[in-house]
């Protein structure tokens, strides 16, 4: 192509770019590529590509948020500074480099910043800054129906959050290429931001729950500094020995508080009805507005409400860890390499606190205040060795074994305070909180002033303890043989044991847990709860163990709860046993194969979907008939269950791919894939659904306190392609344009509720969710070098996630739609030196 | 493959070489293409070059030939060659050179770089990796001459690279719900070290030898004093996938109920206690993290819900 055809196509594209809006500088040089400058003995090339981003979207914006997050404004795309020392020492370093992008606004910025200077230091620091942001409505949405009076949606997410994330991560090395090696590091992890929890029933020692389930704004913060220090040393001919001491410390500030008060009293005080709204039910109550025509509404005082809710937890771990480690090729046939980790810390908090006024009507209950102190312990013990024996040239030995061990001793010193209310009616928001005290509440304690208590009331104060104690013992031995007779095909088999035992406790420890007597039954109220009487006995005398009748009529229960359970017993002990073989072949230079597989047995589980046998089968092929194609494939299947009859729980995830990429010349490239996903899970499930719905099924375990079961089966299946073709039409001109799609389908939550409307879902207006989509990702950009230092750049993206299916199921109060789409479009400028 | 830098520095202070080494002079006299474009490869560094050759315990040959092989003899065909096609490749097949062509045993295999890369502590785990196991070699994913970054010389950036084999990956971080490496936030290598670890996947851990995940996942590591015991019994993958999921929070199913009841049942085995009777999913559907919101673990409630 002639200079003078490069400028008249250039004219061409750029008055195509002044219609978008933008007037380019005119260009004429001769296009080569930059290979930056010569500077005071460095070679120094530097690249900054800044510009604009217009982003347009249609539908949903919580989900284009909580998925993509691209907004419109100036940016800093990237940049890149490398300086290279000429001279085989430079001055401060030998090579430099900053590189970076997303400054300005994009929810994922990078810097990278590296520097060495030979024999001397090396030093690689990065920071990254990321927006999480998660709106997604259909999780942990209560599905408020649409025969609730007043009909409430839940159209936001609930757990809404918008944090920033900062990490940094800055890592230094001196006298690397020594024999003695020291390097330093250090890491900075915060994370912080306004988000949103919700709260709802507890079961915490003594605390009166909340009786209404509703949304706390959550002022998010945690942060993490990590130091390490370690050095390495050659202490023989390729071996090596290092030690490292890393300290952790974390430390959270998170403090939550109800601002969800959108209603009122009617002597005016802020109040907060919840967020399930299922007036038929009852949630809040069968009337919960009283007044609609104030502002805000007033409320019916019956129902159950919160007038306050606070948190505050500000736990503080320390945490150092020692490491000790080896790698060693001293021997001609043998590798060896070792690590040893202890670790111990301790995470705690001086003065954790909730606290929460309002109304539970089923216990009565007018408030809860909780504090205390935590202290949760950790200490690891983690040992890796590894050998590798080759016996001879084809033939190859080795052996892995790892042994982990932790314990978590921990412990919530805890004070809490429940307020109940006074008697002498229905129990309201408005009823005042008794207080028990021998001139409010005489014998028999059964005044108008005296606490009411229901029978499942919580104590009125507590103080006690809470211990917990986990721990886990993993080994796991692992010996394969491997036989490589040429270049041309090779494999190994081998053998896995692992032992697995976990041991755990949890008891909670009262000082004094007092129950004061009040209520309709008078003095028996007090018997309660740890105090409760037997089936048949009498007051006091029947009193259980622990419990003592105090002057003042209160029982004052003392030691470790019934429930308690200290034995420090192992749970359970895992013996598994695995065959691994795996093979390897290059019958040409252009054909390459592998596939392995590993079969897994054990004779327990842990947890009911812990598999006791598990088969992974992998299979992959790269083939390059001719020097521009290259075809890959692959194949992996994981089949695993724990099926024993009580759980029926069956598992796979069943994947095959395929891609070709063609690049017949530097100036076009075609990538073309394709990728199905198949996964499948099922076990048996009992809950309870009272009254019970046509088609539902006993649960068939014996002891499950719920009456309803059947088979839960989840299944998806997805699809994948990808296209992307880059062609380069003109020297200076480059072109790309491509798809990314998912299309899912999906099945959640199968009962076997044939009867069921709508399906066959444990909750009949349960939306298909997430299961039922297309995401589509087309993608189009244009480079164009205008001079060898000045490049302009079109980038255009397409976002599309529709879902399919019924999203605002007949019954349910609209939720909103699911779908958006999208159209961001960057124009940027580049300029390279 | 030339270490120029290398060859600077044995200009400055000569040093004989070993017997059948041309030196990087010779090999420049005709690669001279390759030499210049070598002067920003890592690999020229001469200080790094010459260490590490101290430490393999060879000779401190610096230059092409460190990988290449002894050349003297290469040279010394082609010399008397003196321009014949036919004369050249007769001379290198009587006197072959290390040529990492495709196919050839330098390529099919990772010793010649490990001779100075296995000591690294990034590397020292290689000689067990499930990648050396499957024959994936040094050069599978690394070019020392047409390298595509800069400091790790790798064919490909990632992810692109290591979607070349693993497909299925590419797709799952193009589901809605993933893990940001397609955004250049996240790189596999953080999570993975492709040169091999002592955990199956060749995942790395964190600074305390936790789960990799609480790399940046700090507030779900814990010590916790009500745990969520399969958290750190069982890990993160039994309720989550981690490169991608239709699903929100990477969640392996899309109701959280579902998730909950499948080991919230009572069974005899299993020490989590079955759901209880008031949870009754008929008069209202309620998630069970609405209530049970610090799932990953509590320090004021047992049943994780403060």
């Amino acid at each position: 192509m002639s200079p003078t055809h490069k400028l008249a196509s250039g004219r061409i594209v750029r008055l195509g770019l002044c219609a978008c809006g933008l007037l380019l500088a005119a260009a004429g040089q001769e296009l080569q590529p930059s290979s930056g400058i010569n500077w005071r003995g460095y070679n120094v090339q530097e690249s900054t590509a800044v510009g604009a981003r217009s982003a347009v979207y249609n539908g949903s914006a919580s989900n284009y948020d909580t998925l993509v997050n691209l907004q419109s404004g100036a940016r800093l795309y990237d940049f890149s500074l490398g300086m290279r020392s000429l001279q085989p020492a430079g001055g401060l370093f030998d090579s430099f480099s900053l590189s970076g992008f997303g400054l300005g606004g994009d929810p994922n910025t990078v810097v990278r910043l590296q520097a060495a200077k030979g024999r001397w230091y090396r030093f690689d620091g990065t920071y990254r800054h990321d927006r999480y942001f998660f709106g997604y409505n259909l999780l942990a949405n209560p599905l408020n129906p649409a025969s609730s009076n007043p009909a409430l949606p839940v159209t936001t997410a609930l757990h809404n959050l918008d944090y920033a994330r900062r990490m940094g991560d800055y890592h230094l090395t001196l006298l690397p290429e020594g024999r003695f090696h020291i390097r330093l590091g250090y890491s900075h992890l915060a994370e912080s931001g306004p988000s949103f929890t919700t709260v709802g029933a507890s079961m915490a020692p003594a605390v009166a729950e909340v009786g209404t389930t509703t949304q706390l704004f959550q002022g998010y913060a945690t942060s993490t500094d990590l130091y390490r220090a370690g050095f390495d040393y050659l202490v023989a001919r390729r071996t090596r020995v290092s030690f490292t001491e890393v300290v952790q410390h974390t430390k959270g500030d998170t403090a939550i508080e109800d601002q969800n008060l959108l209603y009122q009293l009617s002597n005016g005080t802020p109040l907060d009805l919840g967020v399930v709204f299922n007036t038929g039910g009852g949630t809040p109550c069968a009337a919960p507005i009283a007044n609609a025509a104030t502002t805000p509404p007033t409320a019916n005082p019956a129902c159950q409400g919160l007038i306050s809710y606070t948190g505050d937890q500000r736990p503080r771990l320390t945490m150092p860890t020692e490491q000790f480690g080896f790698q060693s090729g001293y021997f001609s046939k043998l590798a060896l390499e070792g690590l040893f980790s202890y670790s111990s810390g301790v995470n705690s908090a001086a003065n954790s606190s909730t606290a929460w006024a309002g109304l539970n009507t089923r216990l009565g209950a007018l408030g809860n205040t909780t504090s205390g102190q935590d202290r949760a312990k950790r200490v690891l013990v983690d040992g890796d060795l590894a050998a590798v024996y080759q016996i001879t040239p084809k033939l190859r030995l080795s052996d892995d074994s790892s042994y982990n061990s932790f314990r978590l001793p921990t412990q919530f010193g805890f004070a809490a305070v429940n307020q109940f209310a006074q008697g002498g009616g229905a129990i309201t928001l408005l009823t005042p909180a008794a207080v028990f005290s021998a001139a409010t509440c005489p014998a028999p304690y059964t005044a108008a002033t005296c606490p009411q208590h229901s029978a499942s009331a919580p104590a009125d104060a507590a103080q006690g303890t809470a211990l917990e104690y986990l721990g886990q013992n993993l080994a796991t031995e692992t010996v394969q043989l491997g036989y490589n007779p040429s270049q041309r095909w090779g494999g190994q088999v081998g053998y896995r044991y692992t032992y697995r035992s976990i041991y755990d406790y949890a008891a909670v420890d009262y000082a004094a847990e007092t129950f004061d007597p009040g209520g309709a039954t008078g003095a028996l109220a007090a018997a309660r709860g740890d105090c409760a009487l037997p089936k048949g006995g009498t007051f006091p005398a029947s009193l259980p163990a622990g419990c003592a009748l105090q002057a003042d009529g209160a029982v004052v229960f003392s030691g470790q709860t019934a429930a308690s359970d200290a034995s420090h017993l192992q749970a359970v002990a895992i013996h598994g046993n695995s065959a691994l073989a795996s093979a390897w072949a290059r019958p040409t230079p252009q054909l390459r194969i592998n596939a392995g597989v590993e079969a897994f047995t054990a004779d327990q589980a842990y947890t009911r979907i812990t598999p006791r046998q598990w088969q992974h089968y992998t299979a992959r092929v790269q083939y390059q008939p001719i020097a521009w194609l290259q075809l890959n494939a692959s194949g992996d299947a994981l089949e695993s269950r724990d099926n024993v009859a009580e759980v029926n729980n069956r598992n796979h995830n069943r994947n095959l791919g395929f891609a070709a990429t063609l690049s017949p010349r530097s100036s076009f490239a075609l990538e073309l894939s394709y990728n199905y996903n198949n996964t499948y899970t099922q076990a048996l499930v009992c809950y309870a659904f009272t009254p019970a719905a046509a088609g539902t099924s006993a649960c068939p375990i014996a002891g499950s306190p719920v009456g309803l079961g059947s088979l839960s089966t989840y299944s998806d299946k997805s699809h994948f392609v990808n296209a992307d073709l880059m062609a380069q039409p003109l020297e200076s001109l480059t072109l790309r344009f491509g798809v990314a799609s998912s299309f899912v389908n999906g099945v959640p939550l199968f009962f076997n509720l044939s009867g069921a409307p709508l399906g066959n879902f444990l909750n009949p207006l349960t939306p298909w969710g997430p299961l039922r989509f297309n995401y589509q990702q087309p993608y189009l950009s244009l480079n164009y070098a205008m001079t060898p230092h000045v490049a302009y750049r079109v980038d255009w993206r397409m976002y599309n996630y529709f879902t399919h299916g019924n999203q605002s199921p007949a019954g349910l109060a609209a939720l909103g739609g699911q779908n958006f789409d999208a159209s961001d479009a960057d124009f940027s400028i580049r300029f390279t030196m | 493959m030339l270490f120029l830098s290398a060859a600077l520095a044995a200009q400055q202070k000569p040093a004989a070489l070993p017997a059948g080494y041309a030196g990087a002079a010779a090999c420049r006299s005709c690669h001279t293409e390759r030499t210049h474009s070598f002067q920003a490869n890592p690999h020229a560094a001469a200080g790094a070059v010459l260490a590490a050759e101290r430490q393999a315990g060879r000779p401190q040959v610096a230059g092409c030939e460190a990988c290449h092989g002894p050349g003297q003899a290469h040279v010394a065909a082609m010399e008397a060659a003196g321009g014949s096609d036919a004369a050249v490749e007769a001379g290198l097949r009587q006197h072959p050179i290390g040529s990492f062509a495709p196919g050839s045993a330098e390529v099919l295999d990772s010793q010649p770089c490990l001779g100075c890369h296995q000591g690294r502590r990034e590397t020292e785990h290689f000689a067990h990796s499930t990648h050396a196991d499957n024959k994936v070699v040094c050069l599978s994913c690394h070019s020392i001459h047409a390298a595509q970054t800069v400091r790790t010389l790798l064919r490909a950036a990632q992810p692109a690279l290591c979607y070349q084999c693993h497909l299925a990956q590419k797709a799952q971080f193009n589901l809605p719900f993933h893990h940001r490496v397609n955004e250049g936030l996240v790189r596999c290598s953080d999570c993975h070290n492709p040169h091999g670890s002592f955990i199956p996947t060749q995942l790395r851990t964190a600074a305390a030898q936790d789960l990799v995940c609480f790399t940046c996942h700090e507030d779900k590591q814990g010590p916790f004093v009500f745990e969520h015991e399969p958290v750190k019994t069982e890990g993160c993958l039994d309720c989550h996938s981690p490169h991608g999921s239709p699903n929100p929070h990477l969640m392996t199913v899309a109701n959280v109920n579902q998730l909950c009841l499948q080991c919230h049942t009572a069974s005899s085995f299993s020490g989590a206690p079955g759901t209880p009777s008031f949870h009754n999913q008929a008069t209202q559907f309620q998630a069970c993290t609405l209530c049970h919101t610090q799932i990953h673990g509590s320090n004021l409630d047992p049943a994780f819900t403060r």
